[in-house]
């Protein structure tokens, strides 16, 4: 696809086409494609050389006996397989139907985007894909598979996937870490409106499984800005609760509360090495993702 | 019924109505501006609304606190909340309460050049008014109330109790009616007017300071003569009880001592209590000067009536001066005499007039004019027409008629009287019908009417006004008297009647005026020409009895006695007793009946006119009975300013018109007779003028006159102001302390430092005003703030950990 298909990956325009594999494709195609390699490895038991250690390496690929020699910290790079299995764990929570006010779509129509695409990705590269949908607990699971029926039946199970109230990330997240029998990559997209330890927990339990986790934060421009001028009474979408506030007086300490919560979350992740990639679902996702992936490829050594 | 609403500060009504506009303004904007939003990140809102809870409970607690203080203020500040002794009370600029009570009596009339004490009393007055600000309380009372329908004796509220700048108006609207009356103040009266009470002030009219403006007249301010009641310092007493400073503002000034200040103390007929028309008399005029400069030559002029030019002028040679210290004056009296071509030619009510000035060229003119003039009222007779219907005894040497002409009109005797002497009965009674020769006094000698005609027409004659005198003799009958005139009410003369006849053969009576006697003419006897009594003492044959009426045949209204015996007021003379030391019955009596006179006699004419027993005191005692008797009271017709207008007018009088100097015509209320033969009754108390005040009316033309043409009758009144309020002596400042021991009176001479004290630094204050504008601060702050502060409200929520959010 030419550059000029790029002008289409925008979220409005994204939000006017019809069908989610083609939208995963075009983000693909428009942003991605300059990338050779896979920005996403697996695990293999191969060992192919050594690299030098960067802050952030696995320390369990330290090869202790080149630092007896050496006093150098050296990773042992092993080859990788094509045998990666990613799963897609996506929130479809009433929370992530929110949609901002400038906004012509939700939380969820763009976490579906970005897993669509990512999906897409990795069929591409002959890797294998999964998905799970879940709210207070996992609704729906799809085990892992690498063709295009199956990744047509995924971005088929996300684009029907419809909203329900209540939310539990971290729950969800040890049900997906008791779920998934191999190690792979667990690609979550979620607002995370959770308690932020259940949340941690979750995350950990999958690192302690041996997954590598990447955590998508979905979330509005309103709820980062907190815009709101007028006297507004807030109607919670997953419960009874309602607040009438006077925004303006409120935002400060609403966005430390935003900002808290990310840098604790964002904290946990860097301490269990997981990528926490924040998603403004008014930005363009391929700008977005290209630019994570890009660097998850640099980080690579690529 | 009108209501007339006044508010003292429109601009901050104006203000609290824009005030009141913007919570309802905020409120209406509030309420547009929710805006319903389904949110999903509630759990960060929770936590924010939660972890700022403290703060929110804070800003609440503030606005609850703003709005609880807003009512407290409100109320606070309804309530006028007055504080005392503090720092508090600068800031409430604390309110006055001037009362002012202002001299407005005759003294303050009393002029130095063009100025006169009252415009002084009017400066205070308007200086002090000119110091009042928005919220003091001012109310102007006057010693002797200057209101032109008024007495002028009796103290008035001139301005009631008025605020701020629209009562300061009212008060120089009131001012201009300030003038000096003519009558004395009675401070007594005058300080109970200007209690809180009586001027209705309220609780909230703080910081009370009476200030009383005054000339320091020395007669006002004398102790009482007896030490027990002293009615000025209880009213004192009771002010200050009431919380009520009093200041003195002296408005007198210095000079009063060395003002000229000539006045006539008193006018008097001379010589004769009678004034009969076309006939010239004579006057006294007591004048005295109260300055401390003798005065040589003053004019004194006479004025009769209302006519411009006077009728006399007299120098007085010297007045001399009065005391220094005191101003006591000398008296000097001035005798006048009205020659005949000047004097009233007609008979009636008169006035005369005098008036006492500085001799021309004096470098300054009297400095109380009103003090300087006095009025007397006159009644001038006209001739009076004696009629007498007397027998002479048997065998008798002298002829009653001639030797009673010649008492009244023989030779060099004037022409007040006229004489007729009839020889019968229906001579008497012709004259007593004939209007044209209607006596004035008849005398009866010796003579019974036995006509009932002539019974009535007598009867009639005195109990209209007309006088008679009897005299009974050898061939009166007593008991034909008593029966024709104490029997059918037509006819009846009372009140004597006459008793047993006496004769005496052996010695004789003698008489005697009763020195007890509280009768005039007896009274004039004894104190004027009676030694001829003593001296040539008329030896009486033969007399009668005097006793009193018979019970129950006295007409009402009956001769009111005196005490002691009841004819004693009545007795001219009686007849001696023993040594003569004792007194004796009465010998002579005389009294009223109707509307006119009777003088009973219990001797006979003839007792006393005989060769051998011709006493000069008979002329003299008909003279005087004729003029006495028929004399037309002034009793009541000459009085002071302030005291009221008593006398009675005929039954058929038409309404009466009196005529006010200065004022014009008002119709007085008359008071109708209760009983037969009372006159009807006129009380006139409003009497505030000094000069010559007229009472006239009509009466229906005389029985049987021809043409029948209305009578038109005048009274006279003479009202003159008291002498003694011309003082100009004052009363110095410690003397004026020292009337109210204990005290610590304070007493300021000029505007300057009357004015400056009475607005000293004062104790309280109210803080009413600071109070609103707190209030009216904090409603417009409280919208604000919550505005500000915004609406949280939580329903039904729960924070990120599943609590109850806050």
């Amino acid at each position: 696809m030419t550059t000029d298909s790029r002008r289409y990956l925008d979220p409005r325009v994204l939000d006017k086409i019809e069908g989610l594999d083609l939208k995963a494709r075009l983000i693909v195609e428009g942003y991605i494609s300059g990338l050779h390699r896979s920005p996403f490895r697996g695990f293999s038991v191969e060992f192919a050389e050594h690299r030098e250690y960067v802050p952030g390496d696995d320390i369990r690929f330290l090869d202790w006996k080149v630092y007896g020699r050496s006093d150098r910290l050296y990773i042992k790079r092993y080859e990788d397989e094509t045998n990666l299995e990613a799963t897609l764990v996506v929130d479809v929570s009433a929370s992530m139907t929110y949609r901002g006010v400038s906004c012509a779509h939700t939380k969820l129509d763009y976490a579906r985007w970005a897993a669509a695409a990512l999906a897409y990705l990795i069929t591409q590269q002959q890797d294998a894909v999964g998905l799970c949908l879940f709210d207070d607990h996992v609704r729906k699971t799809l085990p892992t598979g690498n063709n295009p029926l199956h990744l047509k039946t995924i971005i088929g199970a996300l684009d029907q996937a419809a909203p329900t109230p209540g939310t539990a990330v971290g729950k969800a997240l040890k049900e997906v870490a008791e779920t998934l029998r191999r190690r792979g990559l667990v690609l979550l997209f979620s607002d995370l409106l959770d308690d932020p330890r259940t949340i941690v927990a979750g995350l950990e339990a999958l690192r302690h499984r041996g997954h590598e986790v990447v955590v998508f934060h979905v979330l509005d421009r309103d709820e980062t800005t907190f815009p709101f001028e007028r006297l507004t009474r807030f109607t919670d979408l997953e419960g009874p609760t309602e607040v009438v506030a006077d925004p303006e007086a409120l935002r400060v300490a609403y966005l430390a509360e935003v900002e808290d919560f990310q840098r604790r979350v964002r904290r946990s992740c860097l301490a269990n090495r997981i990528d926490f990639v924040p998603l403004d679902t008014t930005e363009p996702l391929g700008t977005t993702l290209s630019a994570y992936l890009a660097r998850r490829s640099a980080r690579r050594g690529r | 019924m009108t209501v007339l609403a006044v508010f003292l500060h429109p601009a901050l009504l104006a203000a609290g109505a824009a005030a009141a506009a913007v919570p309802i303004l905020i409120h209406l904007l509030n309420r547009r501006r929710v805006r319903p939003l389904a949110w999903a990140a509630m759990p960060w809102l929770l936590a924010a609304l939660k972890k700022h809870q403290r703060r929110l409970k804070l800003e609440n607690w503030l606005i609850l606190f703003l709005r609880c203080a807003a009512l407290a203020l409100l109320g606070t500040g309804l309530a006028r909340w007055v504080v005392s002794d503090s720092a508090l009370t600068a800031l409430a600029r604390p309110k006055r309460t001037v009362v002012m009570l202002l001299d407005t009596s005759f003294s303050t009339g009393a002029r130095t050049g063009a100025r006169a004490v009252s415009d002084r009393v009017r400066e205070v007055a308007d200086t002090l008014l000119a110091g009042l600000s928005s919220n003091d309380v001012a109310v102007i009372v006057v010693s002797n109330d200057v209101r032109p329908d008024r007495t002028g004796t009796r103290p008035a509220v001139l301005l009631p109790r008025a605020v701020g700048r629209d009562g300061a108006s009212r008060g120089r609207q009131a001012l201009s009616a300030v003038r000096p009356t003519e009558a004395p103040a009675s401070w007594a009266d005058a300080l109970a007017e200007c209690t809180p009470k009586k001027l209705q002030l309220q609780t909230q009219d703080v910081n009370r300071v009476l200030v009383w403006v005054t000339d320091l007249q020395a007669r006002d301010w004398q102790p009482p003569a007896d030490r027990g009641a002293d009615p000025v310092r209880d009213a004192v007493d009771a002010l200050r009880r009431e919380g009520v400073e009093l200041q003195v503002v002296d408005v007198g000034g210095e000079d009063g001592a060395a003002l000229p200040n000539l006045v006539v103390t008193e006018l008097a007929l001379a010589g004769t209590a009678d004034v009969f028309a076309g006939h010239g008399f004579q006057a006294t005029v007591r004048v005295a000067n109260f300055g401390t400069k003798p005065v040589a030559r003053a004019t004194l002029r006479l004025f009769l009536d209302d006519q411009p030019s006077p009728v006399k002028t007299v120098t007085v040679p010297l007045l001399p001066a009065a005391d220094a210290r005191t101003l006591a004056a000398k008296t000097v009296d001035v005798p006048v005499e009205v020659p005949r071509d000047v004097a009233p030619k007609t008979p009636g009510a008169h006035a005369l007039r005098v008036e006492l000035t500085p001799p021309e060229g004096a470098a300054s003119s009297d400095a109380v004019g009103l003090d300087s003039r006095r009025v007397l009222a006159l009644d001038v007779r006209s001739r009076l027409r004696i009629v007498s219907w007397v027998e002479a005894p048997p065998k008798a040497a002298f002829d009653p008629d001639a030797l009673l002409r010649g008492f009244f009109v023989g030779e060099g005797l004037g022409d007040e009287f006229e004489f007729d002497g009839v020889r019968s009965e229906e001579e008497l009674r012709r004259q007593l019908v004939d209007p044209a020769r209607r006596p004035g006094f008849v005398i009866l000698g010796n003579r019974v009417p036995r006509n009932p005609e002539t019974q009535r027409e007598l009867a009639r004659y005195v109990n209209e006004g007309g006088a008679l005198a009897v005299f009974p003799g050898a061939d009166f009958d007593e008991t034909q008297w008593n029966d024709a005139f104490g029997g059918a009410a037509g006819a009846r003369l009372l009140p004597f009647r006459y008793g047993p006849r006496e004769t005496r053969t052996e010695g004789a009576w003698g008489l005697d005026f009763d020195r007890a006697s509280a009768h005039p003419m007896s009274r004039e006897f004894v104190s004027g020409e009676a030694h001829f009594v003593a001296d040539v003492a008329p030896r009486l044959r033969g007399r009668l009895k005097l006793l009193p009426p018979a019970p129950g045949t006295t007409p009402s209204p009956a001769p009111t006695p005196v005490a002691g015996r009841p004819e004693d007021d009545l007795v001219v003379l009686r007849y001696k007793e023993g040594d003569g030391l004792l007194a004796g019955p009465a010998a002579l009596v005389e009294g009223p009946v109707g509307l006119g006179r009777v003088l009973y006699a219990g001797f006979a004419l003839d007792d006393l006119w005989t060769v051998e027993g011709y006493v000069l005191f008979l002329p003299v005692l008909l003279n005087d009975a004729s003029l006495g008797m028929t004399r037309t009271s002034v009793v009541g017709r000459n009085l002071l300013v302030g005291m009221p207008i008593r006398t009675t007018l005929p039954d058929d009088a038409a309404p009466p018109r009196l005529s006010i100097p200065g004022r014009g015509e008002e119709a007085p209320t008359l008071r109708a007779a209760t009983a037969a033969g009372e006159r009807r009754a006129l009380l006139f108390d409003r009497v505030g003028t000094a000069g010559v005040w007229r009472l006239a009316y009509e009466r229906p033309p005389e029985r049987g006159a021809t043409p029948a043409t209305p009578r038109r009758e005048e009274q006279v009144f003479g009202v003159n102001p008291d002498a003694a309020e011309g003082s100009l002596l004052r009363a110095e400042r410690a003397a004026v302390r020292s009337r109210f021991p204990g005290l610590d009176l304070k007493v300021t001479s000029g505007l300057d430092e009357g004015a400056a004290t009475a607005f000293a630094p004062v104790r309280e204050g109210e803080l009413t005003k600071w109070l609103l504008i707190a209030v009216l601060a904090i409603l417009l702050l409280e919208p604000y703030l919550a505005m500000r502060f915004g609406r949280h409200d939580a329903r039904g929520a729960k924070d990120a950990g599943g609590k109850e959010a806050a």
